[in-house]
């Protein structure tokens, strides 16, 4: 049962992720540039194969639940209720905290990660994030 | 009202460079600096073989060198399950970067092809750099030093800039004093009070990769974990639940560097994570005091400009990276010398208006590229602990297979870090308006031997460092180049003489400029062309194998007045 509640909220928060980063798609120029520069599958799973992963390109992103045969990045959680509780985090470093105690692992370029990470965070900010000083 | 010809705010490596740069020029200037002292934090761990040859220019290699690793100790770069061990793998046979600076030094004198630097890296923290630069400062009559000074405002106009610093010892009081200078540079690192006054935004998204945590402590215990006692310059440590960097930034001294992805977990205290890195086995004990401890941000971040009319920026105020790849500093370094003699020309008068403008268009690309390669560096760390298995210190053949595997990932991905040398030295100012190209130079780019850019080709097309080569007596080509004025390196029978066209339009203009002719039919080979026109900051601004039929519109281009 927690195994299952953990998978369903695994599916929500990619969901939830989807709506975002489409609405900064809109909204933000930095994420329409960051869209159009790259294509790429970035997979969010547990090891038992719950989960989704994104498609990103021609400037756009969409979501498939289940399993890549070729992703170019991947997420692989123990179970969905980790992968919920850390990926909703705002704090960065619980995802490194995360990787340490080996809550998950990962596999391909780590370039998409960081790349993720931009768009989420640029998604998620009320302000524009990009421009700091 | 104190008057200077170029105000340096921020005297850190990249502020006191600029300034020693400035003064090989013939340049007086003032820098002041917020801090009262130099960094008592370790910092940066490393000189690149660029600024070692820009430091060389300076006559300050030979006294960094003396204030860094010792010549004949390692700059190994290991990845292990702990600094005791079990090590998985060692880098140091596979590329000059990791031998002892006497080693790579004869490599040096032996490379005939152009493809290794003049200088080898020096491993050194910054805070027994910045000593080294300071004093050499302190010590030059064109350079007035300032220290416990702040800028608190400027304003500039058409000829120079006036600028309010502030005296913020405690016995000052808070003294004040306007300076006009020609020019003002901001070095003041990443949270830059010039840029700030200059309204410049950086480009980037800030704390892609979270907070990390870093530990300063001193031990002469952990010397005894390696060989000879000479610890590796850097232990990265990657086992299940562990993962760190353990840095020695100079292998005489007993000052150690522990990073950490992040901080210490509830309850977790700082001494028991030096201990996890230092071994495997809680019974282990050593020696050490904490000196510092504290989290910190790494960035990918570039500003969106590099200066506006008569200010301009440098260093930390440009660009801020994580130091996977040590790009930090020295790329501020490169900036300094890109800068200084820019300034003494247009101060002199031979410089015109788009001298100090080509420094953001050559530089900016360059900061870019530089965050860029540092991300993938960042990357690649990530990567090489991917590699991180649950039985990897079992002791099993699976065990082994896993720690043999970890090692040759870690060689995969982390060597990218230090075996950069076309990032260090390979990069040209392809988009300079004072760089002459070749016709069809556009079409092809032959600097770039692998696609990531990692691989240094030599080349004397426009835009690029001179290949660092030797003469026939032993001496380095670099040493013989004019560090106030450009050189023309004249390749051939008789070019010398007939350089004397653009020597006359050189001197119309009062642009200094020195005919260097090479006899040495190796050099020619290597140089390409019968000509090659040098900058005095080691670029090549022209190269062809016949001078020009309007010598003055060269001259004109390359100082900027056209």
């Amino acid at each position: 049962m927690t195994t299952l509640i953990g998978n369903l909220k695994l599916r929500l928060l990619l969901r939830i992720t989807l709506v975002l980063l489409r609405r900064a798609l809109r909204n933000s120029e930095r994420v329409r540039r960051l869209m159009r520069e790259d294509s790429f599958v970035f997979q969010i799973r547990t090891h038992a194969g719950s989960g989704g992963y994104f498609v990103v390109g021609d400037g756009g992103i969409a979501l498939h639940y289940g399993v890549h045969p070729r992703p170019d990045f991947v997420q692989s959680w123990a179970n969905g209720n980790d992968a919920f509780r850390t990926l909703i985090s705002s704090d960065e470093t619980d995802l490194l905290r995360a990787f340490e105690a080996r809550q998950y692992r990962m596999q391909g370029n780590f370039r998409r990660a960081l790349w993720f990470n931009e768009v989420i965070k640029l998604a998620r900010s009320k302000q524009p994030a990009y421009v700091a000083r | 009202m104190i008057q200077t010809p170029v105000l340096i705010i921020g005297g850190g490596p990249v502020g006191l460079t600029l300034a020693l740069c400035l003064s090989r020029q013939g340049i007086r200037s003032m820098l002041v600096n917020e801090r009262t002292a130099t960094s008592t934090h370790p910092k940066l761990d490393v000189v690149n073989t660029r600024s070692m040859e820009i430091y060389r220019q300076l006559g300050l290699a030979d006294q960094i060198r003396r204030a860094g690793n010792p010549l004949h100790a390692n700059q190994y770069a290991a990845s292990a399950a702990s600094a005791s061990g079990p090590y998985f793998e060692v880098m140091a046979e596979r590329h000059m970067i990791y031998q002892p600076v006497n080693m790579a030094a004869r490599q040096i004198q032996a490379c005939a092809d152009g493809s290794l630097p003049l200088e080898s890296m020096q491993r050194i923290p910054q805070m027994h750099l910045e000593p080294v630069l300071l004093e050499a400062a302190r010590a030059d009559r064109n350079i007035d030093v300032r220290f416990g000074c702040r800028l608190y405002g400027f304003e500039q106009d058409d000829e120079g800039v006036t600028a309010m610093i502030q005296d913020c010892t405690d016995d000052a009081a808070g003294a004040s004093a306007q300076v006009r200078s020609q020019y003002l540079i901001g070095c003041d690192g990443p949270g830059s009070r010039v840029r700030n006054f200059l309204n410049i935004d950086y480009d980037g998204t800030r704390d892609l990769i979270g907070e990390l945590f870093i530990v300063h402590l001193q031990s002469d215990d952990i010397a005894r974990l390696y060989p000879n006692r000479e610890p590796y310059w850097h232990t990265w440590i990657s086992r299940p639940g562990f993962q760190g960097l353990l840095v020695s930034p100079d292998a005489g001294r007993n000052d150690f560097v522990l990073h950490r992805p992040f901080a210490p977990r509830d309850g977790e205290t700082i001494e028991q994570i030096i201990d996890a890195a230092l071994s495997l086995k809680p019974s282990d004990k050593f020696d050490y005091r904490i000196v510092q401890s504290g989290p910190w941000r790494p960035q990918f971040l570039v500003a969106e400009s590099f200066g506006r009319k008569r200010v301009f920026i440098a260093g930390d105020a440009t660009h801020q990276y994580m130091p996977t790849g040590g790009l930090g500093m020295n790329t501020g370094v490169a900036e300094a010398h890109n800068l200084a003699w820019k300034l003494a020309a247009c101060v002199k008068g031979w410089g015109g208006p788009a001298l100090m403008a080509s420094y953001e268009a050559e530089r900016l690309p360059v900061a870019r590229r530089n965050r860029d390669h540092v991300k993938q560096c960042a990357a690649n760390v990530f990567e090489a602990n991917f590699a991180i298995s649950d039985d990897l210190l079992h002791d099993t053949a699976a065990g082994a297979a896993a720690r043999r595997n970890l090692g040759k990932v870690f060689t995969q991905k982390v060597s990218r870090l230090y075996e950069s040398l076309g990032i260090e030295i390979g990069y040209r100012y392809r988009d300079s308006p004072v760089i002459a190209l070749d016709a069809g130079d556009d079409e092809r780019d032959d600097t770039a031997p692998s696609s990531d850019g990692t691989l240094y080709c030599p080349t004397t097309r426009g835009g690029a460092r001179l290949p660092s080569a030797f003469r026939a007596d032993g001496s380095a080509v670099f040493d013989q180049l004019d560090a106030r004025g450009y050189t023309l390196l004249c390749c051939g029978a008789d070019a010398a003489a007939e350089a004397a066209s653009l020597q006359a339009a050189a001197a119309a203009s009062a642009v200094p400029i020195t005919a260097l002719p090479l006899h040495e039919s190796a050099l020619h080979v290597l140089y390409q062309r019968r000509y090659v026109l040098v900058r005095p900051d080691q670029h090549v601004c022209w190269s062809g194998d016949h001078l020009p039929d309007d010598a003055p519109a060269l001259i004109n281009l390359i100082r900027g007045a056209k």
